[in-house]
């Protein structure tokens, strides 16, 4: 029950795009059409939730005991873009169907700030591995949520006068502000 | 002078924030004040310089195939000392920036730097290249941070500012305000660029 | 010195377990190509029309390969290309007809307005508002999605009027028949002649008043074929390219002139005189 709490306090009250400031690189810049949006958001998922699992997994039984907490950026990094990599060659060799929906966006996805930031956060807040995974999870689901909501904004935004300055990058921005007004009102939900 | 219009290309023409849009994440998260865009804009600053310096001292070194799993080794290198340093002797600050210090790791910016720039030039330009975009990035950050902390809270670097904190717009500290501002600063620059022909 | 070389080692541990395990990966992991593949592509022009029906010509190179697929599909291929991936494959194979795409409706311009359409320029948003404001349903808005969607700019469009597509430029890859929304674009084969420039199935009484010069059903066209390649089906008249032979008799016969000659350059010109 408060895994289920946990869940979609992450994907709606603090969402990772909305309300975090993480993962805004590929918001602006994977939104412009619905379907590489859902499939950018579908491989930021899983990489989370699984980066966050082997990531705890390597914090509670190498660096805790060995007390060298200060390596957790170093070694998270390495074991993320590692994880990625490995992922990748997986997914190539086993579905071809996957390798072409997720193929191009795996790459990008290992310097994504939500990931390092997803990992660094189940440290920071104590979670047990359960915890961690479901806010990976969460958060993940939460990311694919908005970026899949900006792109079927900024599909249809093209038709409106926009001013030349304002077209592109600065506009999607103001939407973004609009979508964060709209989530603020979710704040209080599965409060503590 | 050409050490000058490489700086200055750092902060005008290619700025990280408002003509590449690199980096955003930061950018929008610490500068609920001018402090915290300060603090972070010189750490990040501080980072970008020691990475570009390494990078291009080590750049006949590393093999080619390694080179981005030992860029992220340097830079995580010069993160995780600049973090333990504000852990040390700016605790205030490190509070407020929380786990956006560890994030600078992946701020393309560095990553984008080292790549472009540091791999491939000697130390002396590096050098000039990481000061320009990290006052560049500096500069941008104070900004919206300065923009948004008037209109947020009425005050600037933590003095009321009188007329201006009577009437605070709390939704500038908050995430809506942050893009807004990001969004219309973007714009603007935008038009000036346009204006001048670019 | 204790702290240090516990980081230090730490750090090596996990790089070489790291960089051990992508090795190993990479090894177990490791897909193979067919080499034929990259070699067809080399052939293929590299485009990415999707005229062939798949969404790169990567993915049609491998579905030759892997699964016998015919290498005529490729719309931009001449013979002589087709051949040498038949040499690739070890197999004979033969050139398909290339086609090209017409528009079919020629008249709007002449035809009758409800209203003057002054919103987004565009064939597609105008199609929700009744057509673009032309009383007849089926027409040409001529606001250019087609021109607009063209990989080989085949297409030359001025606001207002049809837009003119080149035959020797088009190579019948289907992007614009599926993309205008009044879906009244037709592919035909190359040096096809008769082509009936109306796509209305409206009843004759109907189209009579709403356009000067729409296809009104009279059915001399479907009568007059020697071939009996012309036939009315859903209230719309449509001939059958693979018994047209082009003779032409059903040019002259239609009492509107909606049946036109493509083979005669500036075609729509005279029509809309």
């Amino acid at each position: 029950m408060e895994l289920f709490a946990l869940f979609f306090s992450v994907m709606i009250v603090n969402n990772f795009i909305l309300a975090k400031f993480l993962g805004l690189c590929p918001f602006f810049g994977v939104s412009r059409d619905l379907r590489s949006a859902a499939c950018m958001g579908l491989a930021v998922t899983f990489v989370m939730t699984a980066a966050s699992a082997v990531t705890w997994a390597v914090n509670d039984h190498v660096l805790k005991p060995c007390g060298v907490m200060y390596l957790q950026t170093m070694v998270f990094i390495l074991v993320i873009a590692t994880l990625v990599q490995f992922v990748e060659m997986v997914i190539k060799k086993v579905s071809p169907v996957l390798q072409r929906v997720l193929g191009i966006y795996l790459p990008l996805i290992t310097t994504n700030c939500a990931v390092l930031g997803v990992c660094l956060l189940n440290i920071q807040e104590e979670m047990t591995l359960a915890e961690a995974v479901v806010h990976g999870f969460g958060g993940g689901a939460g990311f694919a949520l908005v970026i899949c909501m900006m792109a079927g904004i900024r599909e249809r935004l093209d038709m409106g006068r926009i001013p030349v300055a304002m077209q592109g990058i600065p506009i999607s921005f103001v939407v973004g502000c609009l979508m964060a007004l709209s989530f603020l009102g979710f704040q209080g939900l599965f409060a503590g | 002078m050409n050490v000058f219009r490489e700086l200055i290309r750092g902060i005008i023409r290619e700025n990280p924030v408002f003509r590449l849009v690199l980096g955003i994440c930061p950018t929008l998260a610490v500068t609920t004040s001018l402090e915290n865009a300060l603090g972070m804009g010189l750490a990040s600053t501080f980072v970008l310089l020691g990475s570009n310096i390494a990078i291009s001292l080590l750049r006949g070194v590393i093999p080619a195939k390694i080179r981005i799993p030992s860029f992220i080794v340097i830079i995580s290198t010069f993160v995780t000392i600049i973090d333990l340093l504000m852990a040390a002797f700016l605790p205030g600050l490190h509070d407020a920036l929380g786990i956006f210090i560890p994030l600078i790791v992946v701020n393309c910016i560095i990553m984008g730097r080292a790549e472009a720039f540091a791999s491939k030039a000697p130390v002396g330009p590096s050098i000039i290249d990481a000061f320009g975009m990290g006052i560049g990035f500096t500069l941008s950050l104070a900004l919206i941070g300065s923009v948004r902390e008037l209109l947020g809270n009425g005050t600037l670097l933590g003095f009321s500012v009188p007329g201006l904190d009577a009437i605070p717009v709390t939704i500038m500290i908050l995430p809506p305000g942050a893009f807004l501002t990001m969004g219309l600063l973007l714009g603007l620059f935008n038009y000036i660029a346009q204006k001048r022909g670019h | 010195m204790g702290v240090i070389g516990v980081s230090i080692l730490i750090v090596c541990v996990c790089g070489l377990i790291a960089g051990a395990v992508l090795a190993l990966a990479s090894r177990a992991f490791a897909v193979k190509v067919d080499p034929r593949i990259e070699k067809i592509e080399a052939v293929l022009p590299g485009a990415n029309c999707s005229g062939c029906g798949l969404p790169s010509c990567f993915l049609y190179a491998s579905h030759i390969v892997n699964d016998n697929a015919e290498p005529n599909q490729c719309v931009q291929l001449r013979e002589d290309r087709v051949c040498e991936i038949g040499g690739l494959l070890g197999r004979e194979v033969t050139a398909r007809q290339r086609q090209v795409a017409a528009i079919r409706c020629w008249g709007s311009p002449r035809s009758k307005k409800l209203f003057i359409y002054g919103g987004f320029q565009s064939c597609r948003v105008a199609s929700y508002y009744s057509s673009g404001g032309n009383a007849c349903l089926y027409n040409c808005m001529s606001l250019g999605d087609c021109f607009n969607i063209c990989p080989f700019d085949a297409i030359t469009h001025t606001t207002g009027r049809i837009p003119h597509i080149d035959p020797d430029v088009c190579t019948g890859c289907g992007k614009c028949v599926r993309e205008c929304p009044a879906q009244i674009i037709q592919l035909v084969p190359e040096n096809a002649r008769p082509h009936i420039a109306c796509s209305s199935r409206d009843k004759g009484a109907v189209v009579s008043k709403i356009c000067p010069v729409g296809c009104i059903s009279c059915m001399k066209c479907v009568k007059t074929c020697p071939q009996q390649a012309i036939a009315h089906t859903d209230g719309l008249i449509e001939i059958d390219y693979a018994k047209c032979n082009s003779c032409g008799e059903c040019i002259p016969v239609c009492p509107r002139g909606i049946i036109v000659d493509l083979s005669t350059p500036n075609a729509e010109e005279a029509l809309l005189q």
